[in-house]
């Protein structure tokens, strides 16, 4: 009776796995990016909800 | 350079201040009524519209779209157009999104009470306003993503991505869960069937918490949080982190709410693997939004805003701790359908949502007033009231829940269930529910003390409709393509929804396709027949009468539940279940095996006063089935509305289907009469009313894989040479 369940999810069970390969390969790729730039990259915008309008840079 | 002078739009931030409050005490005050019948079954009893299973409906909803969403509106409309540095980009969307909100949520709480529902957990409204907050949501999105194209900043912070991400997953979750054929203009049913329909109603149902309650609540903490401590958030490259991999992840975690159940087990073990996952992203987005106060946490001690900040942020991490270890399968075996979910939720709820919106609340309105806050004693005995009114709720629910687990559970030594009478469970945890009761009062009496102090705060001010601000337009739109990617993404916001669509479609269609490839429009099990006419009418009032809140219809493979209920609920079984009725708490027992367990006249004694069957009973009598008589006009649309999402009546069947439904509810009447209920109370038992339809959908529950009985035997239909009443089986698949 769980035939067509069964039926249903033949090789299904490379999809999860791909697409956690898929969000680690993601993840890694953020956290090296991240720790490259450093905190000093991000630290003007990190000011941006404070009010502090010069240290906004616009281009 | 020039600079532009332009001026944000107070009037909606207010607009949704008010409705935030105004909707928030009405639904705290409808949860208390509930709650107070559970202790008390009869506390504003006998009157259909105020009964148990319609208000529960409404509490939820109310708490979750009214509250929680107008304080979603209030905070983005307050936070985006100063982080873009640009007013709202249409007043008259603002507008629009603000009346039109207020009107699906008086809809909801005119449609529940009515019995109007889908009977899905926070998607229980009916077709005509899922259309509505499709309308509203696409409006809210354009006037959001139009504001943010012409914004002077050029950065995206970390704030509206959150909104973005609710944005679009709030919409697509919404729009896929409410598929649904309509019958009438009231009344319609999922095209999803049975395993189907659980699965994507609680991708919707968690997600609903991941992306109503949490996404946007975390952009709101990513603003106030650096606002009200005056200093930057603690980690910027923690923030981009933790937004990838909480929606990412997130997504996924919907089985987790299924364990144990008829769904597949993969699907399951996935949700359990991916809610594990969550733990990393929601700790770090917690720590990131404490460790912002390093150095300010003496500022803790003085300013209510930071105070209900810091219980808010700490509840969340409290409770996505939680949620992952309620993942676990065997925690979840004691936890699910227990009151240890309803505690788990309104850790969350009170406050996580409730304490951040108050947080905010007391952040704008000085502000928006142009004045200080009235008094800070009054938020100071606010955050207690609503602190300890949390405690008071939580911890009773986890001590009750875990020990009418533990009740359920128990074998004596000779292998018999040892509390068999489901009733002994409950009795043992009324005091909790009385404790309960006693916590949201408090809450309540908490979150008055706040409206009277966010009203003197206005009072004393004058309110700044038209807040000016400058800003330099962005010159160059082109400049920073040089940048590296994340940081280029942040300023391009269309190819960032773009990308947040696909991280959080990723697990949605791969979680949901396989189980969409389930045909379960083919009986599984033969001898699994669709409903009577007569039992899909009491299948539409067990609906509309909200029994799905208190009652499950799923036996999970325990012997414990087996001892209890019988037979273990297969996948097959629930093929024409459009919606599926597995319930998510067992306030009362299971009922998928409850066909053919008591005779029809103990359930018609039992729906009129239950402690008549079962003394001690809190369940409320349902007296007006005797006396309303069942929809018999409506019938044959509702039989051509379910042929059309893939239930095998017989083409032409639907004019049918109301002369067999009459003789099914003769037999069953001539039944209670000879068995001497030709009356109850004085009340004559008659064929048409609801209290016979609802019988035969009771009796027909669980016994299709007991044997090869054929429900529409001996009805008119089966006496007619054509095809009968349901479609001829071409394949045998």
């Amino acid at each position: 009776m769980y035939k067509e369940v069964l039926r249903s999810i033949e090789g299904i069970g490379i999809f999860p796995s791909i697409s956690l390969v898929l969000f680690l390969g993601f993840f890694t790729g953020l956290i090296i990016y991240l720790v490259k730039k450093g905190k000093s990259h991000f630290e003007d915008v990190s000011r941006l909800p404070l009010e502090s309008d010069d240290s906004i840079d616009n281009h | 350079m020039a600079v532009d002078t332009f001026y944000y739009d107070n009037n909606i931030v207010k607009k949704f201040g008010i409705a935030t409050v105004f909707w928030g005490i009405i639904g705290f005050l409808v949860g208390l009524t509930v709650a107070l019948k559970l202790i008390y079954p009869d506390f504003l009893g006998f009157i259909p519209e105020l009964s148990y299973g319609r208000l529960r409906p409404l509490h939820t909803n109310a708490v979750i779209f009214a509250f929680a969403g107008n304080a979603i509106f209030y905070g983005v409309y307050y936070s985006l157009p100063r982080l873009c540095k640009a007013e709202m980009w249409s007043e008259k969307l603002s507008k629009i999104n603000f009346w039109g909100w207020q009107a699906i949520i008086l809809s909801a709480v005119i449609t529940l009470p009515l019995g109007y529902t889908t009977s899905k957990e926070y998607a229980e409204l009916e077709w005509p306003i899922d259309v509505a907050i499709t309308v509203i949501w696409v409006i809210f999105g354009i006037n959001m993503m139009m504001t943010i194209w012409k914004r002077r900043e050029k950065h995206l912070y970390v704030a509206i991505w959150f909104y973005i991400a609710t944005f679009v997953t709030v919409a697509v979750l919404h729009i896929v869960n409410s598929v649904e054929v309509p019958a009438t203009l009231l009344k319609s049913y999922p095209v999803y069937a049975g395993v189907q329909d659980a699965l994507v109603q609680w991708w919707y149902g968690h997600n609903a918490v991941a992306f109503f309650l949490t996404t946007p609540f975390l952009g709101i903490m990513y603003y106030f949080i650096p606002k009200a401590a005056n200093r930057p958030i603690f980690s910027y490259r923690l923030s981009i982190v933790h937004f990838w991999s909480l929606i990412f992840l997130y997504i996924w975690a919907g089985p987790h709410h299924l364990l144990y159940t008829a769904l597949p087990g993969w699907a399951q073990a996935l949700g359990t693997v991916f809610s594990l996952m969550l733990i990393a992203p929601s700790w770090g987005g917690m720590l990131n939004g404490l460790l912002t106060l390093r150095g300010a946490w003496d500022r803790v001690r003085e300013d209510p805003v930071l105070k209900f900040l810091v219980v808010g942020i700490t509840a969340y991490g409290m409770a996505t701790f939680e949620g992952p270890m309620l993942s676990i399968a065997n925690v979840n075996a004691v936890a699910h359908y227990s009151d240890y979910i309803i505690g788990h939720v309104h850790l969350g709820a009170l406050l996580w949502n409730g304490g951040l919106t108050f947080a905010m609340l007391y952040y704008i309105t000085p502000r928006i007033y142009k004045t200080d806050l009235y008094s800070i004693k009054l938020a100071n005995v606010h955050f207690w009231f609503a602190t300890m009114g949390a405690v008071f709720y939580v911890i009773p629910m986890y001590w009750g829940g875990i020990t009418q687990s533990l009740m359920w559970k128990e074998f004596t030594s000779e292998g018999l269930l040892a509390y068999p009478n489901f009733l002994e469970t409950v009795q043992q945890i009324i005091p909790m529910y009385a404790l309960r009761a006693l916590g949201g009062t408090l809450f309540i009496i908490g979150a008055c003390v706040a409206i009277y102090n966010l009203y003197r705060t206005a009072k004393s001010g004058q309110f700044l409709a038209a807040e000016e601000d400058q800003a330099q337009p962005i010159v160059d739109p082109a400049a920073g393509s040089d940048e590296k990617w994340h940081r280029r993404l942040e300023s391009r916001p269309v190819q960032f929804t773009a990308l947040t669509l696909v991280v959080i479609l990723i697990g949605g269609i791969i979680e949901y396709v396989p189980t969409a490839l389930v045909d379960s429009n083919i009986p599984t099990i033969s001898s699994v027949k669709p409903y009577t006419p007569l039992e899909l009418e009491g299948r539409d009032i067990y609906i509309a009468e909200g029994c799905n809140n208190c009652h499950s219809q799923m036996i999970r493979p325990f012997r414990s539940e087996t001892e209890r209920y019988g037979e273990y609920s297969k996948a097959g079984e629930f093929v024409y279940d459009h919606p599926f009725l597995w319930g998510s708490k067992r306030t009362g027992p299971d009922l998928h095996r409850s066909g053919g367990k008591y005779p029809d006249s103990w359930h018609l004694r039992h729906m009129y006063d239950p402690t008549s069957t079962s003394p001690g009973s809190i369940m409320p009598a349902y007296p007006w089935m005797l006396t309303q008589d069942m929809d018999m006009e409506t019938i044959d649309e509702r039989i051509s509305a379910l042929r059309a999402v893939g239930v095998p009546y017989a083409e032409g069947y639907e004019d049918q289907a109301l002369e067999d439904m009459m003789a099914q509810a003769e037999e069953i009447t001539r039944g209670l009469h000879e068995a001497g209920f030709k009356e109850v109370d004085g009340i004559e038992i008659t064929s048409e009313k609801q209290i016979i339809a609802i019988i035969a959908y009771l009796q027909r529950l669980g016994i299709d894989i007991k044997g090869n009985n054929d429900p529409f035997e001996g009805l008119p239909s089966s006496k007619d040479l054509g095809t009968g009443a349901l479609q001829q089986q071409t394949s045998n698949r």
